[in-house]
């Protein structure tokens, strides 16, 4: 029995130590950065390597810290925006996509991401808009020329895609992406021209040497890493006799 | 004769060189360099910002424990934006420490205290360092070095406390505790916060450090007790006689919190740093 007292006496105690706490000078602030450093460009650090580990909850805060600190960091709002979309809040990023332009609309990353954004949206006017609009700020930039050249694939545009990704492997060769988006492209493009066939053919066979284009796709790749080229031969016809 | 004096000779030159060798960092030779890291953020930005922006990332990395990124953001502050710039060589020390990669961490910060021989913090977080590696008299130097710096650093003088503690120097542990909650008046707030007639509206407003030295002095007061029921075990072991069932449960009660709870064997949970916020930013 007296045990029971004893908690009871120890959970009041307890309870009313924690209403009336003693408060710490240095309790933790959410947005205190070191002293003596630039505080919004500290908190855009801290936001970038918090939605680098795919932390956007987190991210956010720390944008926003560096917005408390300095409200018209476009920096911020354009990170944040990334951060809210990847969280699904269409509107939150799309508000801070505008305000980061807003405060200056020379971000070429922010039309990019923007363009990026509207696209996932279904939206490829407006995303060919804001790519042409990067690309016409900063005419070389790669990610800019795959990404248009995605939406120009999305809308089976493949010729502007294929000259879009021809820009960026000229002169960003080094660049990976553009080569995978390239290959992709020609898978596509590979898709259309056995449907072309099948319907120019008038069957719905697939009549190709190696079986489906999906087949034909992986006997060449095997052929390209074997060096066995049969796959090749397999498209080749022997003359028309009727041919002069 | 000969014989003899070519022997002292060859012993003092054999002493000599043992000493010159011992006097050295256990790091003589320089460590490889790491690659040069890719440092793209606010690049064309005034340096400020880039340190700024760098801290920033590799503090949240650090925190996260992704440590190869946090050692990556300091490299950047330190070896493509501005070497000089303190804070970067101690965030990436603090990144080598948990990474144990000691030589690496005392090489930083050697370069520390190097471009700022009067910050505390550079020498408390490199006695801190010490205390990892169990280096007690280089430590005990580097924490005295930062109360030279900075007689109020309250990291220095509770580190030092917990290597007094750790050596067994529980006078000089009781002794500067103390004087610390005296001088600190933290004791003064104490008396305030239990004041029957004070205002509660009122919040009594104290830092936290000064507070835990009532916490560290506890920890001594025990690891003193436990010394002396030591002592008493060892002894009337020693004559075969039988401990007192009461003393022998508190000495074993006493012996478990330092093994499970209070190890200072693993001091580092005991030892203060309050990087970034000293860090000469």
């Amino acid at each position: 029995m007296n045990r029971w007292f004893t908690l009871l006496g120890s959970a009041i105690i307890l309870s009313l130590l924690l209403v009336h706490p003693a408060a710490a000078q240095d309790a933790a602030d959410e947005c205190s950065a070191p002293p003596g450093i630039a505080p919004a460009v500290y908190f855009v650090g801290q936001g970038d390597a918090h939605a680098a580990s795919a932390q956007h909850a987190r991210a956010i805060v720390d944008y926003t810290c560096a917005l408390a600190a300095d409200p018209n960091y476009a920096p911020a709002y354009a990170r944040r925006a990334v951060s809210q979309s990847a969280l699904g809040d269409a509107d939150a990023a799309l508000a801070d996509y505008d305000a980061a332009l807003a405060i200056d609309e020379t971000l070429v990353e922010v039309y990019i991401n923007r363009g990026m954004f509207y696209a996932q949206a279904g939206n490829f006017g407006l995303a060919l808009a804001d790519l042409s609009l990067a690309l016409s700020l900063e005419p070389g930039n790669a990610i800019a020329l795959n990404n248009r050249a995605v939406v120009h694939a999305i809308e089976g545009n493949y010729d502007l895609a294929l000259a879009d990704l021809e820009t960026a492997t000229t002169q960003h060769p080094d660049n990976p992406v553009s080569y995978a988006t390239l290959g992709s492209i020609y898978s596509a493009l590979a898709v259309q021209n056995y449907q072309r066939y099948l319907e120019v053919s008038g069957s719905d066979e697939a009549l190709l040497p190696a079986g489906t284009p999906t087949q034909m796709l992986s006997a060449i790749d095997n052929g390209l890493r074997t060096g066995n080229y049969s796959v090749w031969l397999g498209l080749m016809r022997p003359a028309d006799w009727g041919t002069p | 004769m000969k014989k003899n004096l070519i022997s002292v000779v060859m012993l003092i030159a054999l002493m000599v060189m043992a000493s010159v060798v011992w006097a050295q960092d256990p790091t003589p030779t320089p460590l490889p360099e790491e690659p040069l890291p890719n440092c793209p953020a606010f690049a064309g930005e005034p340096r400020e910002s880039r340190t700024a922006y760098y801290m920033g990332e590799g503090l949240a990395y650090l925190n996260n424990n992704q440590l190869d990124a946090a050692r990556i953001s300091f490299s950047c502050i330190v070896r493509v934006i501005d070497a000089n710039y303190t804070a970067g060589w101690i965030g990436r020390a603090r990144v080598y420490t948990r990474l144990a990669e000691y030589e690496r961490a005392l090489a930083d910060l050697n370069r520390a205290v190097q471009l700022a021989p009067d910050l505390a913090a550079a020498y408390n977080d490199r006695g801190y360092l010490f205390m990892q590696w169990r280096d007690y008299p280089r430590a005990r130097a580097d924490f005295n070095r930062a109360l030279e710096s900075n007689a109020d650093y309250a990291p220095a003088y509770s580190n030092l406390a917990v290597l007094h503690t750790v050596l067994g120097e529980y006078d000089a542990a009781i002794a500067l505790l103390e004087d610390k909650i005296h001088t600190t008046n933290i004791d003064g707030i104490l008396s305030q916060y239990r004041d029957p007639n004070r205002n509660t509206d009122d919040p009594i407003l104290f830092n936290s450090d000064h507070a835990r030295l009532y916490a560290l002095l506890g920890i001594v007061y025990e690891r003193q007790a436990l010394t002396n029921f030591r002592n008493y075990v060892e002894l009337y072991n020693g004559a075969g006689l039988f401990v007192d069932d009461r003393v022998g449960s508190a000495a074993g009660a006493l012996e478990s919190r330092f093994t499970f709870e209070l190890r200072l064997d693993d001091g580092s949970w005991l030892l203060l740093s309050r990087f970034p916020d000293d860090a000469g930013l």
